[in-house]
């Protein structure tokens, strides 16, 4: 309990295996980060532990506090308090953010409540504002002509707002030049809590260095290959990844 | 009245009301109603068209709103009387001219033809809308005529919303030209929500001067069947022309949607996006022609067709078509068919929002970007809502299967 | 026999002819009769002949969607059954007109085709070419014969499929063709054999090949391949004014058609075609298709996608100069699950050309997962030339995704003028340009026409500025 945890995960698509037993475990009030390869299943994770149909579960087990995250629907995840931040988060074009972000709010309500549109606004300008977004940008359809940085920054907005209990950044990093990174690593940090947990998703080294991780893990061949403290990822950036790969490798199937 | 053997064009005037009927009348007789050859009429379900069911007149009543009081209005016989040369030629050639010129001249020989010419002053700009509320009443048929010009250096938006009461079947002709001189900006909205089982012929005919900006908005939120006609005649430079269109259309409805950008001199930029979500098993046939004439160098055309297709039985048909005769040419056209992108869902799923309330949100969003294009936030609220309604009321009704839709092509293996 | 007169002010020219075996001017009955007879053919066939033939005086023609100028054909002028035999018509070389020498020259045609493409040799001495690949066809099990040789030798496989694809009563013209129809080339490849020489139709040339009512058909068994290559980029000497052609293509199950066609009919002729294909599951049909010369052209190829993730392509490049008129398109029918259509079009018009894309493209409900794209593309290169683009796209059902573009343009001013700078002259700078529009496109042509095909362009180009 007061963790998510994944159990000997084995996730294929298009029936080829991605993921193949992965375990890992991510308590409340931990930064957990997840470096690895290109193609070692990253992304496939954050799609899968979102609930993205193109993936095919073939064993294993979510578990968010104590809860089968793999049972529910994709919405109903995010209602019980999952939130992914999206690598290539979509356009949704003429869908206002203000739109969007009232009807996930509304969502969370019971039947018959109503939001309280003064609070809520007040709530989200004073969010805007912390992570330098232009309260304009509430106006425009969700990630329209928005620039990488745009996107990333609109992402973690989306998560101050809807306040999850596990959340998971995949590759948040990737795109953004030191300033936008300094203002994303700003918001994530702002929202650390005892009651919260986080989980990386990042290929360089670059974003540890802004967020500081209580553990990281390396995926490599569908698995988690190694676990070390903040140190690892310095390691990994001189050493690259062929030695993971090799010794992946070498050990037992 | 006598129809000359040789048809002067330059002197194809009307001065009177009675003149423009008998004219109507000499043009009923002279037409015919539509068959599987015209090709002005392919895809269209052919059956709809019947004028049958609606012999009696039904009632038109018009509420107004806005600054009238600045504007000039005349009955139509006056403003025939007067500037019959202004009007006249649109009215005789240009509209009903892309396929429903008996439908058209149905409803100007009618006896409960009503309507006005609206005249914006030279140099007027108008601070709000001009908002004329039609609501038919009755069973039968009605028919409307209005007459707008727009002055030189004058501004307007004029919002015309047709509707009629749940209960009522009523078959409506509604013709508009808009003639717009130098410099001049009018954007017209003309959005109809009439019950399910009425029926609409919707013609317009715009003429942008030289430097002015002409902008279109249609809805179509209501009918069982809509046949909706738009043709710009794009003679003057520096003209600016934009042609939007939404549709929803839903159980059993069709709406027919036919275009012309006709650019016949040079230096004019014409744009025409028409959007259609199709629930149910309704249709949508979409045929617009970018027309560029000998001589009209220089022209900047686009069009733009998006069907949203929202259940397994829903059939969209795009017909975009150029012709172009000219160089110094920019044209393009596009078309596409589609769901809703399960990307997008997802999206907004990994939210927390439901699957139904996020199809709704983009299916709003799809329609949203048109009513955006009004310009004037009031008319977008409240426009806004009433798709908004309109959407969840579409989404609770039942696909009707069975019900064959037949059209106007042979049909293949 | 009478010498043929020809209209001289067209660029042709007049010669005397002798032939074997002619079937007299004007259709009707006893035409299809004499033709059958000379032919030998089975009843079955004469009364396929005949039953088109009642369906071909039945149909008016199609002027109320097409081009005016078909009523210009004057049927019953037109001989619709000519053998050349050993003889036929000769004419001496000095004859052939200038710009037709200078135009082979040019092309790089090869002096022993020149010959026969200009109507002064009766055959193309291609026999000797063929009999190397024939050895190697016999193994195979690959047939490759005319159309009479097919229906009377090999009944058991052809027979299936004659007239299914398209049916007699499709159109007037095939209508027409179904009631004369001669020569064509009759191809069956058994399952599982790729063919790696792409079949010509010049390979096959006897003294009724060129004809003017060629019947073609493919059948391609499953799992195997072929490349069809007709027609060539020069100018192409042709006496008859009508050319109705039917080609009908069956891919089965996982079986893979590629049909290149380049057409350059000499500026008389109306030339009609009606092409289409019909694909079984998992299997490709692609349509290539080059169309230069000729009147009139109407030639919408399609492809009916029976089976599940089948797929059909046209790719399609047309340039119609002064007295031309290229009326082309595609026609493309998902009839399964998760088919794939691909509409490529590219036309220039020049001069007082005029270039027409008519597209339908197709998608019935109860299907799912299909998709189409069309991209048409008009290039004008000045200001008296015409284009018009005419697609039709009918999609039911919320399962699917279609998208069309169409675009015309000019070459820019801006491009030439940089060219220019840069020290090639006006001409070049259009050809290059107009090169470029195509590019992509020709490279889909086996690398012997694609070379000719630019040239073509260039000297299309070349007559066009200044």
């Amino acid at each position: 309990m007061d963790c998510l945890e994944i159990k000997e995960l084995t996730v294929a698509i298009h029936g080829q295996r991605i993921l193949d037993g992965l375990s890992l475990v991510v308590p409340k009030g931990e930064v957990h980060a997840i470096m690895g390869p290109n193609g070692s299943g990253k992304s496939t994770l954050a799609k899968v532990m979102a609930g993205h149909e193109d993936y095919e579960v073939i064993s294993g087990q979510i578990l968010m506090d104590g809860q089968d995250l793999l049972s529910m629907s994709v919405d109903e995840r995010s209602r019980s308090g999952f939130f992914l931040a999206f690598q290539y988060p979509y356009e949704i074009p003429g869908v206002t953010n203000a739109n969007f972000l009232r009807e996930a709010v509304r969502a969370r309500l019971g039947t018959g409540e109503d939001i309280d549109a003064v609070a809520f606004y007040k709530r989200l300008y004073g969010l805007m504002d912390e992570l330098g977004i232009d309260r304009k940008f509430t106006g425009r359809s969700v990630n329209e002509g928005f620039s990488g940085g745009e996107k990333k920054r609109n992402e973690i907005l989306q998560m101050a707002v809807l306040e999850p209990v596990y959340a998971v950044l995949d590759e948040t990093d990737s795109g953004l030049d030191i300033d936008a990174l300094r203002v994303v690593a700003e918001g994530v940090n702002r929202m650390r809590s005892p009651h919260r947990g986080f989980l990386l998703i990042t290929h360089y080294q670059r974003l540890l260095n802004y967020i500081e991780p209580d553990y990281i893990h390396v995926l490599a061949g569908g698995k988690i290959v190694k676990t070390g403290g903040k140190e690892l990822a310095l390691e990994l950036e001189e050493t690259g990844y062929d030695w993971i790969k090799e010794d992946a490798a070498l050990a037992p199937a | 009245m006598t129809i000359p053997a040789v048809l002067d064009l330059d002197s194809v005037v009307i001065r009177s009301l009675p003149e423009l009927r008998a004219a109507a009348e000499e043009r009923f007789n002279l037409a015919s109603w539509p068959t599987r050859k015209d090709q002005t009429w392919r895809f269209a379900d052919l059956k709809r068209n019947s004028i049958e069911g609606f012999p009696a007149p039904a009632r038109l009543a018009v509420e107004k709103s806005g600054p009238w009081d600045a504007v000039s209005r005349l009955d139509l016989d006056t403003a025939l009387e007067r500037h019959g040369d202004v009007f006249g030629r649109a009215i005789e050639e240009s509209l009903g001219s892309l396929g429903s010129a008996r439908h058209l001249a149905w409803g100007l020989k009618s006896e409960n033809l009503t309507g006005e010419c609206w005249i914006v002053g030279e140099g007027q700009k108008l601070d709000a809308p001009l908002v004329a509320n039609v609501r038919a009443s009755g069973q039968g048929h009605a028919a409307l005529l209005s007459l707008v010009w727009v002055k030189r250096g004058a501004s307007a938006i004029i919002w015309e919303d047709l509707g009629s009461a749940v209960g009522d079947s009523v078959f409506i002709v509604n013709g508009t030209v808009v003639v717009v001189e130098d410099g001049a900006e009018v954007t017209f909205v003309g959005s109809q929500e009439l019950s399910q089982t009425s029926k609409l012929v919707n013609c317009l005919h715009v003429v942008p001067g030289a430097q002015s900006k002409v902008r279109d908005v249609r809805i179509n939120l209501g009918a069982q069947w809509v046949r909706q006609e738009v043709s710009a005649a794009l003679g003057q430079a520096g003209a600016d022309c934009e042609l939007f269109g939404l549709s929803l259309a839903g159980a059993g409805e069709e709406v027919d949607q036919r275009t012309l950008q006709a650019h016949e001199a040079g230096g004019v930029h014409s744009n025409l996006l028409y959007k259609n979500a199709l629930f149910a098993n309704s249709r949508s046939v979409f045929s617009g022609l970018i027309r560029v004439d000998h001589g009209a160098h220089q022209t900047d055309a686009f069009q733009s067709c998006r069907n949203l297709l929202l259940s397994d039985e829903a059939e969209a048909n795009s017909m975009p078509g150029l012709e172009i005769n000219a160089d110094q040419v920019r044209c393009s056209h596009g078309s596409t068919c589609g769901q809703i992108d399960p990307e997008e869902v997802f999206y907004l799923r990994a939210r927390g929002i439901r699957e139904e309330a996020a199809r709704h949100l983009v299916t709003f969003g799809f329609a949203y970007d048109i009513l955006s294009r009004v310009g004037n936030e009031a008319i977008e609220e409240q426009l806004s809502a009433r798709v908004e309604s309109r959407l969840f009321a579409l989404r609770e009704q039942p696909v009707e299967s069975g019900t064959q839709a037949v059209n106007g092509d042979g049909e293949l293996a | 026999m009478d010498a043929v007169l020809i209209d001289q002010s067209q660029g042709n020219f007049t010669y005397p002819e002798d032939y074997a075996l002619d079937a007299g001017r004007g259709l009707g009955p006893k035409t299809v009769d004499y033709i059958s007879e000379v032919k030998g053919e089975d009843s079955w066939i004469r009364e396929f002949r005949h039953r088109a033939l009642d369906i071909f005086e039945s149909k008016p023609m199609p002027t109320h969607w097409a081009s005016d100028d078909l009523n210009a054909i004057k049927f019953q002028d037109i001989r619709y059954y000519l053998s050349k035999g050993k003889g036929g018509p000769s004419r001496s070389w000095d004859d052939v007109p200038d710009d037709v020498k200078r135009t082979f020259e040019r092309l790089g045609i090869p002096e022993r085709e020149r010959g026969f493409l200009a109507g002064v040799e009766a055959q193309f001495d291609s026999e000797a070419a063929y009999s190397n690949i024939k050895e190697e066809f016999d193994k195979l099990g690959v047939i490759f014969v005319n159309s009479s040789e097919g229906l009377s030798k090999h009944p058991e496989i052809f027979r299936k499929w004659f007239g299914k694809v398209i049916p007699t009563g499709d159109n007037k013209f095939s209508a027409l063709n179904s009631a004369v129809f001669s020569g064509g080339s009759f191809i069956y490849v058994p399952p599982g054999v790729k063919v790696k020489h792409p079949l010509q139709a010049y390979f096959r040339i006897n003294a009724e090949q060129f004809g003017q009512f060629e019947r073609t058909l493919i059948i391609v068994d499953e799992g195997a391949e072929v490349m069809y290559m007709e027609g060539c980029t020069a100018p192409k000497f042709e006496t008859a004014t009508l050319h109705s052609a039917v080609v009908e293509l069956v891919a089965m199950p996982h079986a893979k058609i590629q049909y290149i066609t380049v057409q350059n009919w000499s500026s008389n002729v109306f030339n009609l075609v009606t092409k289409r294909g019909l694909a079984h599951e998992g299997a490709e049909i692609r349509w290539i298709d080059c169309n230069i010369g000729s009147r009139l052209t109407m030639k919408y190829p399609g492809v009916i996608m029976k089976g599940r993730k089948a797929r059909g392509e046209v790719i399609s490049i047309a340039l119609a100069n002064t007295g031309q008129h290229q009326d082309t398109g595609a026609k493309m029918i998902h009839a399964a699950d998760e088919t794939t259509s691909n509409i490529v079009s590219k036309s220039i018009s020049i001069g007082e050309g005029r270039s027409t894309y008519r597209g339908q493209v197709h998608i019935p409900r109860h299907l799912k997962g299909c998709k189409n794209n069309t991209e048409c593309d008009a290039l004008l290169i000045n200001s008296q030339s015409r284009t018009d683009t005419y697609p039709a796209i009918t999609v039911r059902g919320n399962r699917h995704a279609t998208q069309h573009e169409a675009s015309v343009s000019q070459v820019s001013e801006d491009q030439i003028f940089y060219m220019r700078q840069r020290g090639l002259t006006e001409a070049a700078a259009m050809s290059l340009s107009v090169n470029g529009f195509v590019n992509d496109l020709v490279r889909e042509f086996p690398m012997e026409y694609s070379v000719e095909l630019k040239r073509l362009i260039d000297l299309e180009m070349e007559d066009s500025v200044g």
